[in-house]
């Protein structure tokens, strides 16, 4: 049964080499501060190309989420229903993750998450619990 | 921005309908020919006529059949146009390329289609999906698609304006009611209550089955020309009274927009604007209604009720056959079957053109007789949005 693994490119590469080390790491604009994801070239803010990377402390809240209940893939049949999330990091870049080791009724948006590490072939993926 | 010169000057002279709802059998581009034809026979035009011809985005193949690009459209037409363009992302842009390309005097008569074997082809609308990350990305998240997209716009709507199933049952069962006076409809004859839309499978939280939009195949297609030139052809003159775009853009997962304001209101103001009327003046609506949400987020972001207050605008009726707003009159993208916006588009020039049967607004159906419809596009997930102010001279 196929799988899906982390497969960086280019962009990616710098997210996800961070995830080896369990480490959520992002492009900080060195003009304006802005702290940007998806991975750009440059600032969407102010056009300056020149970032720092910074690390994100792994806490944020739910934005929204939803529970799939129906598998759009045959190797997610056995894990329904699972929860996808959009979640805002305090350092202020929302991304994807699952919502894990939380009962559905505490998944809420504006809720408090903090990262759990887990393994996804040679990588860590940022997967978030209900705190 | 000057729009007002533009207003009732273009107008939609001709509709193509196929079979549709599930046709086994049929590759896409038979639809689309079938479309295109019935389109340009509708009108009254000849083949010659058809300068500009704008697909809708073909996603790809899904049986053993060619790509639809638009060379091979026009190749089955047997057509060689001046324009020949089509969008790849699910960018609303048709109407306003067309109306743009017209006014500029590139061509004369554009031929806008969409079709697909989506039912028979058994389409799931993920790989569709066009996100900032790769497809890999979100899958090893288990994030596929559409469905689950729309899901977390609804689920953050839920937590800012109270929404939920109380609102979006009201849309789903009045726009039943509307798909059981129209035959085309793949839920003709098909009742829906409370009780069976309240039980039905939650598909992603907090969606339930009757939310979202049908999978069909089949085609619509339309002719736009100046309404000069529509004067002279077959059909009761629609004009576009007004038009407007907007594109957020921003992929759902970083966007700040998913519950309001949409593009639906920046794209309405331009609309409004150029056709000089308020939302006050509308007889009906033909609402892009991917699911029962986006029905609500639009018709809020045009001001028709206030963040939180779907859930009585929707109520007693009020959208359904013999209410005061009419709104999605074949069923919609819910009830009748899945043609992009041209379901929503094509149905307001019908109604306008007086040829919509049982489901006729006006004494058929008890209520006025519309002079004026509003109808709207949407794309992507809330990132692209067209506007139409239809109006029978």
């Amino acid at each position: 049964m196929t799988q899906f693994f982390p497969i960086p490119n280019f962009d990616t590469e710098i997210f996800y080499n961070g995830c080896k080390h369990k480490k959520l790491i992002f492009q900080k604009c060195t003009n304006c501060g802005h702290i940007r994801w998806p991975y750009s070239f440059a600032c969407p803010v102010c056009f300056e190309v020149d970032t720092e990377l910074i690390e994100a402390k792994g806490t944020g809240k739910i934005y929204t989420f939803t529970i799939y209940n129906v598998a759009f893939h045959k190797s997610f049949k056995d894990k329904t229903p699972y929860v996808v999330a959009v979640i805002k990091l305090d350092e202020g870049p929302k991304i994807v993750g699952n919502i894990i080791y939380t009962p559905f009724e505490r998944i809420k948006c504006d809720k408090k998450v903090k990262v759990v590490w887990k393994k996804s072939g040679d990588y860590f993926l940022p997967k978030f619990k209900v705190i | 921005m000057n729009l007002k010169k533009l207003k009732d000057k273009y107008a939609i002279a001709g509709i193509g309908y196929t079979a549709q709802g599930k046709i086994p059998g049929r590759t896409a581009i038979s639809f689309y020919v079938e479309a295109g034809i019935n389109a340009i026979k509708d009108a009254g035009l000849k083949k010659e006529d058809i300068d500009a011809l704008i697909c809708y985005r073909q996603f790809n193949p899904l049986l053993n059949e060619p790509t639809v690009t638009p060379y091979l459209v026009a190749q089955h037409l047997g057509i060689k146009p001046t324009i020949l363009s089509q969008e790849s992302f699910c960018q609303r842009n048709q109407f306003i390329q067309a109306v743009a390309l017209l006014e500029a005097g590139f061509c004369k008569n554009v031929l806008i289609i969409y079709a697909d074997n989506a039912a028979t082809g058994k389409r799931l609308f993920v790989e569709e999906a066009t996100h900032g990350e790769s497809f890999n990305d979100n899958s090893i998240l288990g994030e596929f698609g559409f469905v689950g997209d729309y899901a977390m716009a609804a689920n953050r709507a839920i937590h800012e304006f109270n929404t939920g199933p109380d609102t979006w049952k009201h849309i789903a069962i009045s726009q039943r009611k509307w798909a059981n006076l129209n035959p085309l409809a793949q839920y003709f004859n098909s009742s829906l209550t409370e009780k069976d839309y309240l039980n039905a499978p939650i598909i992603t939280e907090p969606f339930r089955k009757y939310d979202a939009a049908l999978i069909s195949d089949g085609g619509r297609a339309c002719i736009i020309t100046s309404t000069e030139r529509a004067k002279d052809l077959k059909n009761p003159v629609v004009s576009i009274m007004g038009i407007g775009e907007a594109n957020p853009s921003t992929d759902v997962h970083q966007a700040d927009f998913l519950t309001g304001s949409t593009g639906a209101k920046q794209s309405g103001e331009m609309a409004f604007g150029m056709a000089q009327i308020s939302i006050d003046e509308i007889d009906a609506c033909q609402i892009y209604d991917c699911f029962t949400y986006t029905v609500e987020v639009t018709m809020q972001d045009y001001g028709f009720f206030a963040p939180g207050e779907g859930k009585d605008f929707f109520k007693n009726n009020r959208t359904a056959p013999g209410g005061e707003l009419p709104l999605n009159t074949s069923g919609g993208l819910l009830n009748e079957a899945y043609f992009m916006g041209l379901t929503p588009i094509t149905e307001g020039v019908m109604q306008l053109m007086g040829r919509c049967g049982k489901r006729q607004l006006g004494k058929n159906t008890g209520t006025k007789k519309p002079e004026i419809i509003l109808c709207c596009d949407n794309g992507g997930v809330l990132q692209s949005h067209s506007t139409l102010i239809l109006k029978k001279l």
